[in-house]
Parts: C-alpha cells; sequence; structure tokens
C-alpha cells in the first residue's frame, strides 16, 4: 500500500523549518521509512542544510525537488516563504530518483543522463514521471521534448518548472543532498502505481490578432513585422511584459488555442520578448488575461477531472502544480485555490488527503489521460496518487 | 524550577518562530504591495487599450454597416437596369428581325422605283407627243382626259414619285441602322468603326430627341475625335450604348416650373481614350 506524508512549514529559519517538516513526517509515518521524496521549498532557504538534514533523517530516501512560488500543502494551505516535503512509503511501488544538469548546453544528453541513473533501479515498465526542471536558461519545450525522448513518448510526464518568486534571476533544482541550476531532476514510478490528472486554465484571448514574424524557439523578436516588446507595451504601456498576460497562440488545424507566458526576460534595445516555451513563427497570438472567478472555476474543473478519471477506489495523495500567474492574480484569493481543490478531495472516504504543490513557471501534464506530455502555461494541474 | 525554565525556553523559542514568521511576513506582505501596484497599473493599461480598441472595432463595424447599405441599395438598382437591359436586348433582337423581314419587300420596291421613275417620264413624255401632234382627239379621249384631270396628273405623277423615292430612302436608312444596330449577321468579334454604332444607336433613338408632351426637345451633338477601326463585339457595344442613353432619356422630363433658373440640362457621353478593350 502507498503511505504518503507530508510535511509543512512556514518558519523562516532554515534549520528550525527542516526540523518542524521533519517532525511531522516522522510522526505520520512512525517508523516506516520513506523511499521517495519531493521539496518544495522557496528561494531564500538554505537549501544545501535543509536537503542534508532530510537525507540524515532518511539516509535511504530518493529525493528530488526545487525552488517555488509559492508552496501548498494539506498541512499548511497556501503559504508563500515556506518548506514543504512529500514522502512516499510503499513496498511494490518502485520509485527512483535521478538528475541531469547543463540543460541549456544539451538538453537531451542532460535528460538521457537523468533518466538513465534513475532508471537503473526498475525491472518493469515505467509508468510515472514526476520532473521538477529549470525554466530560465533555455525554453522548457526544448526539455520536455529531450525528456519524451529519453523516457518514450508513452511514459506520462508531470510536473512544475521551478520558480524564482518572480525575480527572472535563477532557479534551483535539488537531488539528494545537492543544489543546482539549469538541471533537470526526476522521479521514476513503476509497478502498481495508479494515477490521474486533471488540466485547466481560465485564460481567454483579449486583444487584437498579432503574426510572429520573426521568433527563435521561445524568444519573439517581432509580431507584424514590429518589435514583440511593442506589441506588450501597447497592452500595458510602459510596464514590461509579465506572465499574468500570456499569448495565445491559435492553431490553425485544431482552431483551439494554448497559452505561451512570458518569463519577464526581455531585451530592450531590440526589443524582443522571451517565453517559458517555444513560439513557432507565423503563429497568430493575442495577448490574454483571466479573472479572479475564472481562474477559480478552473482549478475546481482541474481538481474534479482528476478525480472523475482516478482509477482506483480512493487515491492517496494529491500533487498540484499551479501556474506562478494564477498566484500574481489571486492574490489573497490564492488560499482559495487550493482550499477549492482540497473540498472536492475531502469528498472522498479519506478524511483529510494528504497534499502538496508549488506555484511554478510553467505546467507539464498529458491533455488526455495517460496521454504525451505537454508544456503548459497558466494551469493548475491535479495529480491524484495511489496503489493498485 | 527547571521545568519553569524548560517552560520558559520553549515560549521563548516559539515566540522567536512565531517573530521570524511575523518578520518575514511584513517583508513579504510590502513586496506583494509592490507587486500588486504593478499588477493594477498594468490591468489598468489593458483596460483602457481593451476599451479603445472596442471602440475602434465599433467604428469600424459602423462603416461596415454602412458599406453593407449602399452596396444593398446598388445592388438594387443594378438588379433593376438590368432587367431594362435585359428588356432592351430582347427589344432589340426583336428589331433586328423586323429589320431583315422589312429589308427585302423594301428593297423590291427600291430597286423597281428607279423603273418606275423612267417608265413614267417615257409615258409621260408621250401622251406629250400625242397632244402635241392630235390637237383635236376624238370626243370619247378628250371626254376621258377631263375626267380624269390629265393635266394635274401630268403635273403630280413625277412629284408623287419623288415623294415614293424619299420615303423609300429612309425606310432603308432605317432598316440599315437597325441592323447595324443588332449587328446579328455578322461574326460576333471584328474590327468596327464604332462611330457607325453610335450613329445607328442615335438613330433608333431619334423619336425620342423630338419635343413630347412631357419632355422638351434634345439637340444631339456628335463631337467625334479620329478612331480607328476597333475590335470589339459590336452588337454588344451598341446595345451598351443604347442602355448608356436610355435610362436618362426615361427619366428626361420638363422641369417643374419653379423659382429657380432652368438651367439647359445636358446628356454627356464621353468615352475614355484608351477603352479596356
Amino acid at each position: 500500500m502507498l503511505k504518503i506524508a507530508v510535511g509543512h512549514s512556514n518558519d523562516p529559519d532554515s534549520q528550525a523549518a527542516i526540523a518542524e517538516v521533519l517532525e511531522q513526517i516522522r510522526f505520520t509515518l512512525e517508523d516506516v521509512s520513506p523511499k521517495a521524496g519531493v521539496l518544495f521549498a522557496a528561494i531564500d532557504f538554505d537549501h544545501a542544510l535543509v536537503l542534508h538534514q532530510i537525507v540524515k533523517v532518511f539516509p535511504e530516501i530518493e529525493l528530488i525537488g526545487g525552488t517555488t512560488d509559492g508552496e501548498m500543502s494539506s498541512v499548511l494551505g497556501f503559504e508563500q516563504d515556506s518548506l514543504t516535503l512529500m514522502v512516499f512509503c510503499s513496498d511494490d511501488i518502485m520509485i527512483s530518483a535521478g538528475i541531469g544538469y547543463g540543460v541549456s548546453k544539451d538538453a537531451i544528453a542532460a535528460s538521457q543522463s537523468a533518466v538513465q541513473q534513475a532508471g537503473i533501479a526498475h525491472k518493469e515498465e515505467i509508468e510515472l514521471c514526476i520532473s521538477l526542471p529549470e525554466s530560465l536558461t533555455i525554453s522548457g519545450i526544448v526539455i520536455l521534448d529531450s525528456l519524451k525522448q529519453a523516457l518514450g513518448k508513452q511514459v506520462p510526464i508531470f510536473g512544475g518548472f521551478t520558480a524564482d518568486q518572480w525575480r527572472s534571476q535563477q532557479t534551483y533544482q535539488f537531488f539528494q543532498t545537492e543544489v543546482y541550476s539549469d538541471a533537470v531532476p526526476i522521479l521514476l514510478f513503476s509497478g502498481p502505481i495508479l494515477f490521474s490528472h486533471g488540466v485547466a486554465s481560465g485564460w481567454q484571448p483579449i486583444g487584437k490578432p498579432g503574426r510572429v514574424t520573426k521568433a527563435e524557439r521561445n524568444v519573439v523578436y517581432e509580431i507584424d513585422d514590429q518589435p514583440a516588446l511593442a506589441f506588450y507595451h501597447h497592452y500595458l504601456g510602459a510596464l514590461p511584459p509579465s506572465s499574468e498576460y500570456p499569448l495565445a497562440l491559435f492553431d490553425a488545424e485544431s482552431n483551439g488555442h494554448y497559452m505561451r507566458a512570458p518569463t519577464g526576460i526581455y531585451d530592450p534595445a531590440i526589443g524582443s520578448v522571451t517565453f517559458f516555451g517555444d513560439v513557432p513563427p507565423q503563429s497568430v497570438v493575442r495577448i490574454s488575461e483571466a479573472t479572479h472567478d475564472k481562474i477559480l472555476s478552473a482549478s475546481k474543473l482541474s481538481t474534479l477531472q482528476a478525480l472523475e478519471n482516478y482509477p482506483g477506489k480512493a487515491p492517496a495523495a494529491a500533487l498540484f502544480f499551479s501556474c506562478a500567474s494564477r498566484r500574481q492574480i489571486l492574490g489573497s484569493l490564492t488560499r482559495e485555490e487550493y482550499k477549492q481543490a482540497q473540498r472536492c478531495l475531502s469528498e472522498f472516504p479519506i478524511k483529510t488527503l494528504p497534499s502538496c504543490g508549488f506555484y511554478t513557471n510553467g505546467e507539464i501534464s498529458p491533455l488526455q489521460q495517460k496521454g504525451i506530455a505537454h508544456l503548459h502555461n497558466e494551469t493548475f494541474i491535479t495529480l491524484l496518487l495511489g496503489e493498485a | 524550577m527547571s521545568s519553569d525554565i524548560a517552560d520558559l525556553q520553549m515560549r521563548l523559542q516559539q515566540l522567536e518562530k512565531e517573530h521570524r514568521i511575523l518578520k518575514k511576513k511584513w517583508e513579504r506582505s510590502n513586496a506583494t504591495c509592490l507587486q500588486l501596484e504593478e499588477s493594477t497599473r498594468k490591468k489598468e493599461s489593458l483596460l483602457r487599450q481593451i476599451i479603445r480598441e472596442l471602440k475602434e472595432s465599433q467604428a469600424t463595424l459602423e462603416i461596415q454597416r454602412r458599406e453593407l447599405e449602399q452596396t444593398l441599395t446598388d445592388l438594387k438598382g443594378t438588379q433593376t437596369q438590368l432587367i431594362q437591359a435585359e428588356k432592351m436586348s430582347s427589344l432589340g433582337q426583336l428589331m433586328a428581325g423586323v429589320a431583315h423581314e422589312i429589308n427585302n419587300p423594301v428593297n423590291f420596291i427600291y430597286a423597281n422605283l428607279g423603273y418606275m421613275h423612267q417608265y413614267a417620264k417615257n409615258l409621260l413624255r408621250l401622251v406629250q407627243l400625242y397632244q402635241t401632234h392630235y390637237l383635236n382627239p376624238v370626243h370619247e379621249i378628250q371626254t376621258e382626259a377631263e375626267e380624269i384631270d390629265l393635266g394635274f396628273i401630268q403635273t403630280d405623277f413625277p412629284k408623287i414619285l419623288d415623294s415614293m423615292q424619299m420615303g423609300t430612302d429612309r425606310i432603308l436608312q432605317i432598316v440599315l441602322s437597325l441592323r447595324n444596330f443588332s449587328r446579328t449577321d455578322e461574326s460576333d468579334f471584328k474590327a468596327v468603326d464604332i462611330h457607325e454604332g453610335i450613329d445607328s444607336t442615335l438613330l433608333i433613338l431619334q423619336h425620342r430627341w423630338k419635343d413630347g408632351p412631357d419632355r422638351p426637345a434634345i439637340e444631339v451633338t456628335r463631337d467625334y475625335g479620329n478612331l480607328p477601326l476597333v475590335q470589339c463585339y459590336p452588337s454588344q457595344l451598341n446595345q451598351a450604348f443604347m442602355n448608356i442613353w436610355l435610362m436618362p432619356l426615361i427619366h428626361w422630363k420638363k422641369p417643374v416650373p419653379s423659382k429657380l433658373i432652368n438651367k439647359p440640362r445636358k446628356i454627356l457621353t464621353e468615352l475614355p481614350s484608351r477603352l479596356p478593350l
């Protein structure tokens, strides 16, 4: 049986915070030793200290993690500047961690290295991958494509890109006791794991359409033959582009659209704007916005989708990956996003389902259950986990 | 005592933790405040721009609505004109048929009129000779000559023949114009003198130039340039001339008497120097 425990502390002191988190987990698990764990930490903590403390208490843990724009859990709800750890215990489910670094130089090699490292321990086919990759040094699409290539497209990937509280400077990824930047840590699951997910956004296109006339991967140089920055300034005045106002990219084939959010990195000299994912040249784009109501409705929808599709009797835990822009727009209402999701989950026979999550710089999940993974922006992803 | 100290230490630790959390939350709330202010400015700017774009869209829609209304009115006008043109085209074909049918009998009359003129002259000259050499004809001839008023016939007969000649000439001219106008007996695309087509069409519309009970007379002024033969569909071109003139002619009414000075009105047909043929 999959047993999951969660610890969460909002103490800004790293030593005190991790001590509190580990105490909560030990209280839940009693003497059971966790097999693996996922750590979500605010940017200002002494991450190396935190990781060492975890590994010191649970020496056999397979641990990954990353920095965030906000954290949430079934212990404290939504918090900022906090630390939350979810650990997994199971006799039958195999869980292992791996990391690849230098993704901006060679994303394929980094992803292969991570998959190879984590894959050694598995005798059965990989059922699920959770990843927390770098978001600022390279297009998220490149990392995701590399992961898909290394894992095989049939393996569903979930997760979120690490964040740095809107500073657009540097994000960190964790593997065991090490703190990395420009890296891709993964957790692989095999055996009788059950899971389902939901994904929803709430953003709607609002501005006039424009055509991307010059772009290279995730950097857009020109829209309608004018600097991309001018397209944003047209709507936001002199203020810089930010991820609350993503571009909706219209897909000519499906007649639908998907979002690409600016990273906050832009070049005023040439007018280029960098996005979290690739923006293909000739794409038709419109600036998009969201209201509190639409964002909260989408979060609820995501959780309900995941519940509806859960293949077992009851999930053992939930992981949430929510876009940093949602937190930015929701402000003090961000608490509601988590509460709402938790309320949906409490309808299950379990009193309080252990849950944990973070606010990301981009989300990863398939569109269909167990389908091919996609990079999302502005979404709320619910991942329910359990054992068959 | 030691338990009190331990208790105090625990409370102190708890207070220190709360102090750290509060300090962090205070820093965070300051940062959040700045972020929110920027967020609000962005939202305001976006809202202003979207309202501006909505107004532009509304204005564009209004222009498009007016254009559509105008197009609809134009289409209705074109439809009326097309119906009229179709009527005229049928009428033109009818005229061409009538002209073709009239052409043969008129030619028959025209061809014989010359002989008739010659025979009449000969006969009248013979009668004159008789009158010169037989001063006292028999009673019966003298009576008949008085009964038929031979003297008048001798004077009037050449005049009647001249009048017939003139009438036949005019019928032939009209038939020629009708045929020239319709050109049903010719190949579709050929080199023609456009002036000839204009003249034929004007002749067919000749009855319209005259003064009528409800319309003033029209004076036609031809101001032709030097045009070479032009490769075209002559029948269709003549039909076009007809349509150009017919609509204003239909509406050519006597001006309603008013205190305003009645200026001379004009139907001006100008052809561009380079026709897209």
